[in-house]
């Protein structure tokens, strides 16, 4: 009888603790201002790039231009990414937190955190927004296991950055932009390039994958942001070029 | 009770009967039995008891109570020695793989623990039968791999019970039902966040039924 309580309480102790390893999200109208401002902004530049998506191909990123699909809630990391679930996840200044701003400040070497703020904001919010649009859109065409396993994590970040300025040439916003990036982007290169450059590689990024794009201290991963952005600049072609580059990829 | 132990079981009581006949109570009752028994264990030396078991298994495994985690499966190896009397201490190594799904489905990925304990066991079946059943706790280290995030090892804990058949004298199957509690308190690593809100984790938990091909020794 005591074996028989002991199994059956085996049994049903799971089921009292509910215990989970994911969590779900805020939904929109329970971020604070400046999230719902994130949101806002990063919806903005979705919205425009899912346009020229569905005017130059048949596909659509409209799964994630819904600003509940927009995450931007988490605190303490500095971290922009599509993962695959229709979701894009990024980090807001205000959630970085004193030091994670001021590591971001140092990269830019901005003179005040209202400076670091304005090129983090424009740089996270806007064109790596538009970048985690890019990869959605490679989800659409191509499915999120066959991209995880036919496409190098290098590959899948320089072409969706390649895009994105390919994607702000058609807008019209090409001098705003890559002006910014440019400027954005030279301390940063300037800064690291003497532990990061012999780095900058596809093989690299492969069996280092945690120390560059630790979300404590991506670092690593500007540097590579700023020369896949470099390289972008002088690869780039048409955005109809780039688009059909990725749908023409063998289909899974 | 083993099949073959029957025989020596009727030889016992048939020694006993014998020294119990009147007019042989000046040889002394005991002796008969007693030399009868010191051959039983001198000719089938830790077979009907043993004293150490190891455990290949495979079987169910699953996080549980969460719909973005999908019913998985594990495998490991246990090892266990009898210490003094019914209690004994039990070594595992035990993976388990989970596939994500629900709004996590589409990644394609898994969530993948794994965990090193080590513990003492109560067996609380006689000595000797061929239904061994044992309870067992452990504590130990636990491996999270995440997708977005280095390997991280946890404290855990564990306890569970163990459904042992012997088929013969050194091989049987045996059953185990364990309920693990795990990312109790960083080791190594990051702290571990979830996929989706990108949150810090709280407590795990995890149930796992492996069946086991299973060596006495």
């Amino acid at each position: 009888m005591r074996r028989v309580s002991l199994l059956t309480l085996a049994l049903l102790a799971p089921a009292a603790c509910g215990l989970t390893v994911t969590s779900d999200r805020p939904s929109y109208e329970e971020l604070d201002q400046q999230e719902k401002s994130a949101v806002d902004t990063i919806l903005g530049e979705l919205t425009r790039f899912n346009k020229q998506v569905k005017q130059r191909t048949q596909y659509n990123i409209d799964r994630i231009v819904d600003r509940e699909q927009i995450h931007v809630s988490f605190e303490g990391l500095i971290f922009s990414a599509n993962l695959g679930d229709d979701v894009v996840h990024v980090a807001t200044w205000e959630n970085l937190g004193q030091g994670k701003q001021a590591l971001t400040q140092g990269w830019f070497k901005a003179k005040t955190p209202t400076q670091a703020r304005s090129v983090y904001v424009k740089l996270f919010y806007q064109f790596l927004g538009v970048v985690q649009g890019v990869k959605q859109f490679m989800y659409q065409v191509l499915t999120p296991p066959w991209v995880f396993s036919h496409r190098s994590l290098y590959n899948q970040e320089r072409d969706a950055i390649r895009t994105a300025l390919a994607h702000y040439v058609v807008e019209g916003r090409q001098t705003e932009m890559w002006g910014f990036l440019k400027s954005a982007c030279s301390p940063v290169i300037a800064q690291h390039s003497a532990e990061w450059d012999s780095k900058f590689s596809k093989k690299y990024l492969q069996e280092h994958f945690y120390e560059v794009f630790d979300p404590d201290d991506p670092t690593g991963y500007m540097f590579f942001v700023c020369r896949w952005i470099e390289m972008g600049m002088q690869d780039a072609e048409g955005l109809n070029a780039e688009l059909n580059w990725l749908i023409d990829l063998p289909k899974p | 009770m083993r099949l073959h132990t029957l025989p020596l079981t009727f030889l016992l009581l048939g020694a006993t009967a014998l020294a119990d006949e009147p007019g042989l109570e000046q040889h002394g009752a005991d002796e008969p039995a007693e030399s009868i028994t010191t051959k039983i264990k001198m000719t089938s030396p830790g077979r009907s008891s043993p004293r150490a078991r190891l455990e290949l298994g495979f079987g169910y495994a699953s996080l549980l109570e969460d719909p973005d985690v999908g019913d998985g499966y594990g495998g490991g190896i246990f090892f266990s020695y009898e210490l003094a009397g019914r209690i004994g201490a039990e070594l595992s190594v035990f993976v388990s793989n989970n596939p994500f799904e629900a709004e996590l489905g589409s990644i394609g990925a898994s969530f993948l623990a794994g965990n090193i304990t080590l513990g003492p066991t109560v067996r609380l079946t006689p000595k000797g039968g061929r239904f061994i059943v044992t309870a067992d706790l452990a504590l130990g280290t636990y491996l999270i791999v995440p997708l977005v995030q280095d390997k991280i090892w946890t404290l855990g804990l564990s306890g569970g019970m163990t459904l042992a058949y012997r088929f013969v004298s050194w091989f049987g199957l045996s059953l185990k039902v364990r309920y693990h509690l795990f990312n109790l308190a960083n080791i190594s690593g990051p702290e571990l966040r979830d996929l989706k809100a990108l949150t810090k984790v709280g407590v795990i938990d995890r149930m796992e039924f492996p069946v086991c091909l299973t060596f006495f020794f």
